[in-house]
């Protein structure tokens, strides 16, 4: 499922005194099964261009591809359900959007919107609920009873149920205590790994090191940088200019490396950093 | 001296399920002091009831500032607390950036023509003396919480609640917000309470706040209390990470000492290595 932006522009309220310039010539390739965050400022455009992988919102011009599916200010798919299901698009806040008397109701409305049986549908959802870390004693609970972090994963099971090639996320963590951060960011990987493409928004730039490795850096409508994430971490006067903290990590070898140490750079967790500095220091 | 003293508070929105139970801690004036815990522990209601909402507690005693908290001394209280919320969009009251911070002094009376000088005064500080005029809508998100923190200072409180007052915020908006609370706290000796997740932010504060299902399991410094690595990740937090890349150069013999402090430890390293 690769995903394609050919020198797209997005007006909000063209010929308005409103009108506001989100997307400006935007050319994008994201690779097929990457894990590519998408980071910039409120305003830089994120949410404007990810509501086009699923055409929530049509170009003003130049054309979206995802996949087979061609996006345009004129011409969007004629039918529209296979592209949203190809391409599973989660909000921030995605709890805020619950509205079922039931946990497995909830989960299963996109299926059974999508056509699939019942009975199915609801072996989908018991599998999804699972997936997101809740058993099945949570089915027939209200979703309006369970705590914030539950309702963030029912939320992302009703889109996991439609079986996304494409999962986009906009902030998933936000809010989120480390631990529930970390194991919904552990699904979201082994999800890359069975093979789907995963886009997410993210402000965290140690959660970027650890798990993403592709990156889209967005400014004032722009695409500034389109690279590997070890790539992007390298430009730490880019990324300050951005007032973008490097990851502790990187911040810290970089604060070694600048009083004399001789630390790779691309270091990503502490048990590798730690034998480097020792390597040196026992040198 | 204590500004804040919760002793022996339990509480629970509905009977029988409760959310605090037999909490009991001080804040020392003029520190930063930081309340951990996981989604549901407990730590959002701490701030809420310390601002008397609701104003019933089930059992136990606020004391803010010397004056205990109740539906008589309510409105004392208040006035000695600011507390900025997770939600820039949710506490916007004006509409526009100088009725915002007026809000908070129409309701203390405080004749017009003061209030402008007030106004001008935190607009400035917070450096959102050029917006003025401008709606709320038209702000980032950093930018309305600094003008949450403009309305709270003008009405000259002691003490600032924090609740995840950042985690909604992208990165220009979470410095933003930091730099100014640090300054506030240095500067003017105003005490901040932070509700947060953020281990490194505690790390950095004067004393750490542990909360699990309700009840305080660890208090004191921070070198102590995050130090605690059982019971760091039996809370779902994290360990900070110095502390993680100290004691395992420990444990390899190296002569380091086990900090919490990134920039102590860059520190040492770098002795070492000089002397190599």
């Amino acid at each position: 499922m690769s995903i394609t932006f050919k020198n797209v522009d997005f007006i909000y309220s063209p010929d308005t005194p409103f009108s506001y310039h989100a997307l400006k010539g935007v050319d994008l390739d994201i690779p097929e099964g990457s894990f590519t965050a998408l980071i910039g400022h409120t305003g830089s455009g994120k949410s404007t261009l990810i509501q086009h992988i699923n055409a929530l919102l049509l170009p003003s011009s130049g054309e979206v591809r995802v996949d087979d599916f061609i996006i345009t200010a004129t011409d969007k798919p004629s039918v529209l359900k296979p592209l949203r299901q190809k391409a599973g698009l989660v909000f921030q806040f995605p709890e805020y959007q619950l509205f079922e008397e039931t946990i497995a109701r909830d989960i299963m409305f996109g299926p059974v919107n999508f056509g699939m049986p019942e009975d199915e549908a609801r072996a989908v959802a018991a599998k999804t609920l699972e997936m997101v870390g809740l058993n099945d004693t949570y089915m027939e609970r209200s979703p309006f009873e369970i705590s914030g972090g539950q309702k963030r994963r029912v939320a992302i099971a009703g889109i996991l149920a439609m079986d996304p090639d494409i999962l986009v996320l906009d902030e998933p963590t936000a809010g989120l205590d480390p631990q529930g951060a970390k194991e919904m960011l552990r699904l979201f990987k082994s999800l890359q790994k069975s093979g789907k493409t995963i886009i997410m928004v993210s402000h965290d730039m140690n959660q970027v090191l650890e798990y993403c490795d592709h990156v889209v850096v967005m400014n004032k409508g722009r695409i500034e940088r389109n690279c590997s994430i070890d790539e992007l971490f390298k430009e730490k006067d880019y990324l300050s200019s951005l007032s973008i903290d490097l990851p502790v990590i990187t911040a810290f070898i970089n604060d070694l490396n600048s009083q004399g140490f001789h630390l790779d750079h691309d270091i990503k967790d502490i048990e590798t950093l730690v034998k480097a500095i020792g390597g040196e220091l026992h040198e | 001296m204590s500004i804040i003293e919760v002793n022996h508070v339990t509480f629970g929105y509905e009977e029988n399920k409760k959310v605090l139970k037999d909490v009991s801690f001080k804040v020392e004036k003029g520190s930063y002091t930081t309340i951990l815990g996981h989604n549901g522990s407990g730590k959002s209601t701490i701030a809420k009831l310390l601002i008397g909402l609701p104003d019933v507690i089930d059992e136990g005693e606020i004391i803010i500032g010397g004056i205990k908290l109740s539906e008589k001394t309510l409105n004392d209280v208040r006035l000695q607390i600011g507390i900025v919320f997770q939600n820039p969009d949710n506490q916007f009251i004006g509409s526009t950036v100088r009725d915002d911070i007026a809000f908070g002094l129409e309701n203390l009376c405080v004749p017009h023509d003061d209030m402008e000088p007030l106004i001008r005064e935190w607009a400035g500080k917070v450096n959102m003396l050029d917006f003025l005029d401008h709606e709320p809508t038209k702000l980032s998100g950093g930018q309305k919480q600094r003008v949450a923190i403009a309305g709270i200072m003008a009405m000259g409180p002691d003490i600032i609640i924090l609740d995840e007052a950042t985690s909604m915020l992208d990165p220009r908006g979470r410095k933003e917000i930091n730099e100014l609370i640090h300054q506030l706290n240095r500067e003017r000796q105003m005490t901040i309470l932070s509700i947060t997740h953020d281990i490194e932010e505690a790390a950095l504060s004067d004393a750490v706040i542990l909360l699990n299902k309700g009840q305080i399991v660890s208090s004191g410094k921070p070198e102590e209390v995050l130090s605690d690595v059982k019971m760091i990740e039996s809370l779902k937090l994290d360990v900070p990470f110095a502390y993680k890349v100290s004691t395992q150069l420990r444990a390899m013999h190296l002569p380091v000492d086990a900090t919490i402090n990134n920039e102590d430890l860059v520190n040492t390293l770098c002795q070492l290595r000089s002397k190599m």
